[in-house]
């Protein structure tokens, strides 16, 4: 909406139709006396069709009386006119003005409290610690200093190394960074060396504490010296020994092999069938009928009888025996089950934080046996602190 | 008189006559924006005509669909299609 439309929408406006022997005369009575007119047109010989703002239409019956012209309203539009017709309706207006209040009284509190980031520390236990300090849902919290807050939360319970609060909308936002456990927490008195704990090679190394020993590309064995906690300064005057930390990422490969089976162990129908029925009380069983075969399948469909007030259910299927069976497998079906077998054995050697770059899945013949194997590439930290 | 004896003062401190107030300027965008300041009126209103009123006489303004959008503060906007304008007594 352009300036002006919203300037006539706001104080109102009336399109009229001036009517008499010289209707362009009240036109420039009304310009001289500060009134605007937009859209003049000329609607039949003796008549002018223009808009003016609602303001200058008391105006114009002074100035009228000077022309004689017969003036009209044709519409009224814009704002004042509208609330006008709903000033008739009371109480709709006091509904929506009483919605408005409360639609503002509400969007200065917050009505939810989201947390994330919790593992070691308990939930319930923060949003306790929270609701003391006066953050709990309906409370406004514009007069309250977050930070200090998040930080004195903080600094009560030793699992919490920082606490971010902020308020988005009527959500408040905790985001949780825990404290390192016991175990996980770096002595950086004690000297010590990063060492390798697999075979790869280094793809990126980043040393905090200590002097790299190797670079990015080198192959590097298990149990090989990656950062080292000895220093000697460049110019050789000086040697100490620190806690050497770093993160070391290297390409690892793990391989698996298997043998493909001959024959496989199915489950198989022998065709026999035994009728199966149970009686419920709501969720309890109280009459089962029991299976007759050693191993069976059965499948159900359960029905609601409401005989009484209590829901009791009967329950009806078969049972289906079944008996383990061998079976030879294709030349394909072999192959895919030794090279499955391969990749899930591959996939067992790899540490839960690694990233698996590739896969790679082949088979050989060896012997007269058929063999799949996998080759599964990681990028892992292999870094391992190793005192001196 | 006193308008020669104001127009000569304008001349002489080199300021430009649109200062008086009843001289009209007219600013044409293409063929279809005329905007007229200092004007004095409106005599007539059509679609083919506009006549206004300036301190040098009438303004005729001859065109197709002739619209004027805004009327005030001494000034007309007129839009439609523009074929001709020239003052008359």
């Amino acid at each position: 909406m352009g300036n002006k439309k919203k300037w006539l929408f706001y104080n109102g406006y009336v399109i009229i139709q001036i009517e008499g022997v010289y209707p362009e005369r009240l036109a420039s009575l009304l310009e001289a006396s500060g009134v605007p007119l937009w859209d003049l047109r000329r609607a039949s010989p003796h008549a002018l069709v223009c808009t003016m703002p609602a303001r200058g239409f008391r105006r114009l019956h002074g100035l009228n009386r000077r022309c004689r012209c017969r003036v009209r309203i044709l519409k009224k539009m814009g704002g004042p006119f509208r609330l006008r017709g709903l000033w008739r309706r009371r109480v709709l207006l006091l509904g929506m003005g009483c919605t408005l209040l409360a639609a503002v009284w509400a969007s200065h509190r917050i009505w939810f409290v989201d947390v994330q980031g919790c593992r070691r520390m308990d939930e319930a236990v923060l949003r306790q610690a929270l609701s003391e300090q006066g953050l709990q849902p309906g409370r406004d919290v514009r007069a309250l200093i977050l930070s200090d807050l998040g930080d004195y939360i903080a600094a009560q319970y030793e699992e919490l190394a920082f606490l971010e609060l902020h308020v988005d909308g009527v959500f408040l936002r905790v985001r949780v960074r825990e404290a390192l456990a016991e175990g996980e927490r770096l002595d950086l008195s004690r000297p010590c060396d990063v060492v390798s704990t697999r075979d790869g090679i280094v793809t990126k190394i980043t040393a905090y504490g200590g002097r790299a020993q190797v670079r990015s590309g080198e192959r590097v064995k298990r149990g090989q010296l990656l950062i080292a906690g000895h220093v000697t300064a460049r110019d050789g005057s000086m040697t100490y020994s620190t806690h050497a930390y770093g993160e070391v990422l290297a390409a690892v490969l793990y391989t698996a092999r298997a043998e493909a089976p001959q024959t496989v162990v199915e489950w198989a129908e022998t065709g026999e069938i035994a009728p199966y029925a149970a009686l419920y009380a709501g969720p309890r069983l109280l009459l089962e009928r029991d299976c007759p075969f050693e191993d069976a399948e059965l499948e159900t469909e359960k029905d609601a009888l409401l005989l009484t007030p209590w829901p009791f259910g009967v329950c009806r299927g078969t049972w289906r025996e079944k008996v383990k069976r061998e079976r030879p497998l294709s030349a394909a079906e072999r192959k895919e089950a030794a090279l499955f077998e391969a990749e899930r054995m591959a996939l067992l050697q790899v540490p839960r934080k690694a990233k698996i770059i590739m896969i790679d899945r082949y088979t050989v013949e060896k012997n007269g046996k058929l063999y799949g194997v996998c080759n599964v590439t990681t990028e892992e930290n292999i870094g391992y602190t190793k005192e001196i | 008189m006193k308008k020669d004896l104001w127009k000569r003062t304008l001349r002489l401190l080199d300021l430009p006559e649109d200062m008086d107030a009843t001289v009209p300027r007219i600013t044409v965008v293409g063929r279809e924006q005329m905007l007229v300041e200092n004007l004095s009126g409106i005599r007539r209103c059509s679609e083919g005509e506009v006549l206004l009123l300036t301190g040098c006489g009438v303004l005729a303004v001859s065109g197709e669909k002739l619209l004027v959008k805004e009327l005030g503060e001494s000034r007309a906007l007129i839009v439609g299609r523009l074929l001709r304008w020239a003052y008359g007594e």
